[in-house]
């Protein structure tokens, strides 16, 4: 399914500044990541596509049909994980997943066992069938949420923020997981943290305080910094120096000494070494860099 | 088919309010619950019935964001959810509370309607009794119903608890218009103005019972009752912020 998102803007009726300022995003089938730092807007947006919010402006069309107009179509062929977790906490997973098809309107019972029981074998919940949701870890009440997004094979998938909190190991599963559930489908998938997008998309936005601030496919993204990416272990003076003079996208302490990664035309201090960039430096040179 | 699925989630209620009425119309209910000869509709649709009409939108809090938006994904209103929760509620209130009532008066011989009771006193300014009394008990019930589902967690237990409390002081409406029931007693009543107004008004007249007394006084005990149940109303609501403070909000108004 295209989406094709036009012109969005979005302000909150006691807000001061726009939450979404004139978003212009196309989003064709695969997974689509959309990245931006806390309040960019990402939720926003992800709230107005999954038809809970309304836009102040601006138009959203999914293969060539206005959203608003054939709003419950594309609420039919929709999925949606809010950043929540809380699910409901004193169901379990089939009860949970119950409600949901009921919520779907299925309403025969053999159906509805039939579709609860494929979404968590999808989602490797087999066996915890019993347990409230209230008793899951974070990784699998995430995984719960997948399940329920995925009761009627929804064609879009809309994911917000799930990895966050997550440990190691649940983040990778629950990543691989989405890679196995993206074909044939269009998932719009939100984060903060590039390694996910890093491990999941081609296509992304970066937003930044409502606006789009990049869109396209993600090497495009990385090679706008290559060959201006430099990385140099100095002094505190040079650091200091580096981040008067360039755009510095990471400082870690080597032995004492601030190992600086900064994107300049050309090295600024003696000793620098041109690195390749990874898609974590083109981000953060793309929201200007690190402050602290 | 959600609102099967809510009537079936109040099973555990239906099971309570059918012992917990059987059980209060046996000790204490002398007379016909639902509706005593002796009053009118017209102060049910004041001090009760608004109570119970205001819970409908406060029953919007059963439900989380999270359920909301699952909801207008799925296209369901929210309102439609709201509406499901409540009816079945008062579906699973009305039956045990109907099936009570028709068992005792089937099994025990003195509870058949009361004989007419006529109003002792109609106040002056009756309907700003009953528009006020109307206010104060839908905050207390509202009140009442945040408290308990933060408590309990259970959407159930006011209303349960409303009707509890609506059999428990049914048994005075008689001593109370003859004056028979101590002032302390009646003034820890929360549908204080319908034993007192009753169809009479229409009538503008009344009767003074056998007691013989001469004091009005309604006026006082009326006041005295509105300002307790105020009281009550703004010392729940208090309590209740203090709980929902100590949890988070979301989890308290969860499923």
């Amino acid at each position: 399914m295209n989406i094709e998102i036009t012109n969005l803007t979005k302000i909150y009726p006691r807000g001061k500044k726009k939450a979404l300022d004139g978003v212009n995003i196309t989003i064709g089938s695969g997974i689509f990541g959309l990245i931006g730092r806390n309040g960019a807007g990402k939720t926003t947006l992800m709230r107005i596509l999954a038809t809970i919010m309304k836009s102040t402006d601006g138009k959203i069309t999914f293969d060539g049909k206005d959203l608003l107009e054939h709003k419950e179509e594309f609420r039919s062929s929709l999925g949606y994980l809010p950043q929540s977790t809380k699910l409901m906490p004193r169901l379990n997973i089939v009860e949970f997943l119950d409600y949901v098809c009921i919520l779907r309107k299925m309403k025969d019972k053999k159906e509805r066992k039939e579709t609860i029981a494929n979404a968590i074998e999808t989602v490797g919940l087999v066996g915890e069938e019993k347990k409230l949701l209230r008793s899951y870890s974070g990784g699998m009440l995430r995984r719960a949420g997948i399940a329920q997004a995925l009761i009627g094979n929804p064609k879009v998938l809309i994911i917000d923020e799930p990895t966050t909190g997550l440990d190691p190991e649940e983040r990778l599963y629950f990543l691989n997981l989405l890679s196995r559930i993206a074909a044939e489908r269009t998932i719009v998938f939100s984060t903060h943290i590039t390694a996910d997008i890093e491990h999941l998309c081609n296509n992304i936005c970066v937003l930044e305080q409502g606006k789009v601030e990049y869109l396209g496919d993600k090497t495009s993204f990385v090679s706008r910094i290559d060959g201006k990416l430099f990385e140099l272990t100095g002094t505190p003076e040079q650091e200091a120096l580096l981040r008067q003079n360039s755009t510095v996208t990471s400082v870690a302490y080597v032995d004492g000494k601030p190992q600086v990664r900064y994107v300049a035309p050309a090295p600024v201090v003696e000793g620098s070494q041109p690195v390749s960039p990874t898609l974590e430096d083109a981000y953060i040179y793309a929201l200007g860099g690190v402050k602290r | 088919m959600l609102f099967l699925r809510s009537l079936w989630k109040t099973k555990y209620y239906f099971l309570i309010a059918t012992a917990l009425l059987a059980l209060t119309t046996q000790l204490w209910e002398r007379h016909w619950i639902l509706t005593d000869p002796g009053t009118n509709n017209f102060f049910m649709s004041c001090e009760l019935l608004v109570p119970f009409l205001v819970l409908l939108p406060v029953s919007f809090l059963l439900y989380d964001n999270y359920e909301i938006e699952l909801g207008l994904i799925n296209g369901v209103s929210t309102l439609n959810l709201a509406l499901c929760k409540f009816f079945s509620t008062v579906v699973a209130t009305l039956i045990p509370l109907v099936a009570s009532c028709l068992l005792v008066r089937s099994k025990v011989y003195w509870c058949k309607p009361s004989s007419i009771v006529i109003p002792l006193t109609v106040p002056e300014h009756f309907q700003l009794y009953l528009a006020l009394s109307a206010v104060v008990t839908t905050l207390f019930f509202a009140s009442l119903f945040l408290l308990l589902r933060v408590v309990l967690r259970n959407c159930y237990a006011p209303v349960g608890l409303g009707i509890l409390v609506f059999t428990l002081f049914q048994p005075r409406m008689q001593d109370i218009c003859s004056l028979n029931l101590p002032f302390s007693q009646a003034l820890f009543d929360p549908f204080i103005t319908r034993y007192l107004i009753g169809d009479a008004v229409a009538n503008a007249g009344f009767t003074v019972e056998a007691t013989g007394q001469v004091v009005d006084p309604f006026p006082h005990l009326w006041t005295y009752n509105r300002l307790l149940f105020v009281g009550l109303a703004v010392v729940i609501l208090a309590v209740t912020c203090i709980l929902l403070r100590r949890e988070k909000l979301h989890e308290s108004f969860g499923d």
